[in-house]
């Protein structure tokens, strides 16, 4: 008999502490700022921009499309000598709130532009609908590396190359995203600059270079190296080349993410067997594991309000993307199909994510609203991974 | 020539585009104002911006390079595993044989994992299979100047395939045959 209840109470541990039982992040979208929106003008410019403003502003987690809105958006758009002209006025109950015109060549930068005033003008906060995504494309031809803007238009080439491109990272300036390339028969840094339009070797230690990470200022890069056979990361100073080495452990250390103040890094390690999450001082020292609820963990990205960590677990055969707060508490399940999902990186103001997913079968890119939690598929290429997202200011 | 010009044209767009901004929005909307501002969208670059690899010597194999290719056998290991099976041993100690008895070549040792798990550790743990079978074969008796090693992660499986089958082809420290000696 006591025998027996004890049996039924370790099944029941066992149920509670399985995979499954993670809470599911929940949507609050009610916080959202309802918008009215109407387009006029040039026929095929204002079915694009309506389209694209609906897209933006139902994709920014703080306003939402609405046909009794608080703020009504009326937009006109038409062609000129320079390129396209678009007028937006925003009145809220007849009072007038915001009138704006832009002026550029592509309706879908000019849309971005609009909505991401809209939401500062709303909300006073910044909006996302400019910024890009790089993301690492597999085919069989090799490997590119592309950006891509939040709109139908195609994904740019910055690099492309027969050997693997792999784990960029957008610089915080906006101007270079650094990578590991094998083109050298070395997992090698290299750097690729906007304005330079090309990639220079940064880094060729034998081994790994690989898995980096900037600094908030960008002043630092931290990275993997494997120097002496042990796998462990290293902080760059990207001015002098000077390296030092954080961690110092026989394991592997890899996967290493900024808090957004500088001072700390949340990084991977197999000391106990198994990947799991660790956070130290950005200067090395001791390591404080902060995941005891998953098997497999790796890839933690620091949200950039630094109150929270997004990475990747194993949940019973799959892997899915996790969003817990800094200090370890609140786990919370974000990705539910698929069986590979990884990488998560946040958007420029910590209420987005983009990550990739097998969830539609072949490996592609996605970005997530977290407060709607509205997921979109982002990558128009075939296999598609490593996303790193720009800064805000980047067009 | 003429290359070069718009290189630095887009660069100057580039640097104006990042250095502009946050500054794309007025520090101040007055809603009364009568006078409208408008803002100058400067288009992020052209469609046609691919960038340049910095100049890099690029080895380049020979027919004979692909006779000793044949003769190297691969490894393969079980799944978040570097360890060496019985198998791995007995495959490894002939190919160690063969480096030792012929001369004229080196071997690149790549470290490779199935598409289970992350990039970066899978990054990890192919570093670590290469290095286990590194310091097999040095140990084995073959001059460490004939070998290198590296990591491929999961980033360039031989069978693209998600099945068991393709994750056990693409658990493998592989030999590839570099010119040299």
């Amino acid at each position: 008999m006591k025998m027996s209840s004890i049996v039924i109470i370790l099944i029941l541990i066992t149920a509670v502490s399985s995979a499954d039982s993670f809470i599911p992040m929940s949507p609050v979208s009610a916080e959202c700022i309802p918008v009215s929106v109407s387009v006029e003008g040039d026929r095929d410019l204002a079915d694009q921009a309506l389209n694209q403003l609906i897209d933006d502003i139902d994709f920014s987690g703080l306003l939402i499309t609405s046909d009794e809105g608080y703020a009504e958006a009326s937009v006109e758009v038409t062609r000129s000598l320079n390129g396209i002209e678009l007028r937006a006025e925003v009145t809220s109950g007849g009072e007038p709130l915001l009138a704006r015109n832009y002026s550029g060549e592509n309706i879908y930068s000019l849309v971005h532009a609009f909505a991401d005033d809209l939401v500062y003008d709303l909300t006073g906060e910044e909006g996302i609908a400019s910024t890009w995504i790089a993301y690492v494309s597999r085919s069989s031809s090799g490997y590119t590396l592309g950006v891509k803007s939040q709109d139908p238009r195609s994904t740019r080439t910055v690099m492309s190359d027969e050997d693997v491109i792999t784990t960029p990272a957008w610089s915080p300036d906006g101007d270079r995203i650094v990578f590991t390339s094998f083109r050298s028969g070395n997992a090698d840094l290299w750097c690729y600059s906007f304005s330079e339009s090309g990639a220079g070797k940064m880094l060729d230690l034998p081994g790994l270079n690989s898995s980096p990470a900037w600094s908030p200022g960008g002043e630092f890069i931290a990275l993997t190296l494997s120097l002496n056979g042990n796998i462990d990361i290293y902080l760059l100073d990207t001015a002098t080349s000077d390296r030092t080495r954080l961690t110092l452990r026989g394991s592997i250390e890899t996967s290493a993410s900024f808090s957004p103040t500088g001072r700390q890094i949340v990084f991977t390690s197999d000391r106990i067997g198994y990947p799991q999450l660790y956070v130290m001082d950005s200067s090395g020292g001791t390591a404080v594991r902060t995941t005891g609820s998953h098997g497999y963990c790796d890839s933690p990205a620091w949200s950039p309000d630094g109150s929270r960590i997004a990475y990747t677990a194993q949940a019973g055969r799959d892997f899915h993307i996790f969003v817990m707060n800094a200090d370890g508490s609140d786990i919370r399940q974000v990705t539910f199909q698929g069986s590979l999902n990884e990488d998560p990186v946040w958007g420029p103001t910590g209420r987005h994510l983009a990550f990739s997913s097998d969830m539609d079968g072949e490996r592609a890119v996605y970005v997530l609203e977290l407060n709607g939690l509205t997921v979109k598929k982002l990558s128009d290429r075939a296999e598609s991974y490593s996303p790193t997202w720009s800064p805000l200011g980047f067009r | 020539m003429n290359t070069k010009l718009m290189t630095i044209l887009t660069a100057s767009i580039l640097i104006a585009a990042v250095m502009s901004g946050s500054g794309c929005r007025p520090d101040e909307t007055l809603p009364d104002d009568p006078d409208t501002t408008t803002v100058v969208v400067i288009d992020e670059f052209p469609d046609t911006l691919v960038g340049v690899w910095e100049t890099d010597t690029l080895s380049t194999s020979t027919d004979m390079l692909l006779i000793h290719q044949d003769h190297l056998n691969d490894v393969f290991f079980d799944y978040d595993s570097d360890a060496l099976s019985g198998d791995a041993l007995n495959i490894l100690m002939e190919d160690a044989s063969y480096i030792m008895e012929t001369e004229g070549f080196r071997v690149l040792l790549e470290g490779h994992c199935d598409e289970r798990g992350t990039i970066d550790y899978n990054l990890a743990l192919g570093e670590n299979r290469a290095l286990a079978v590194y310091n097999y074969l040095v140990n084995y008796g073959v001059d460490a100047s004939r070998l290198e090693y590296v990591s491929y992660g999961k980033e360039r499986p031989f069978d693209p395939a998600h099945t068991e089958q393709a994750w056990g082809l693409n658990r493998r420290a592989h030999f590839r045959v570099l010119p040299g000696n």
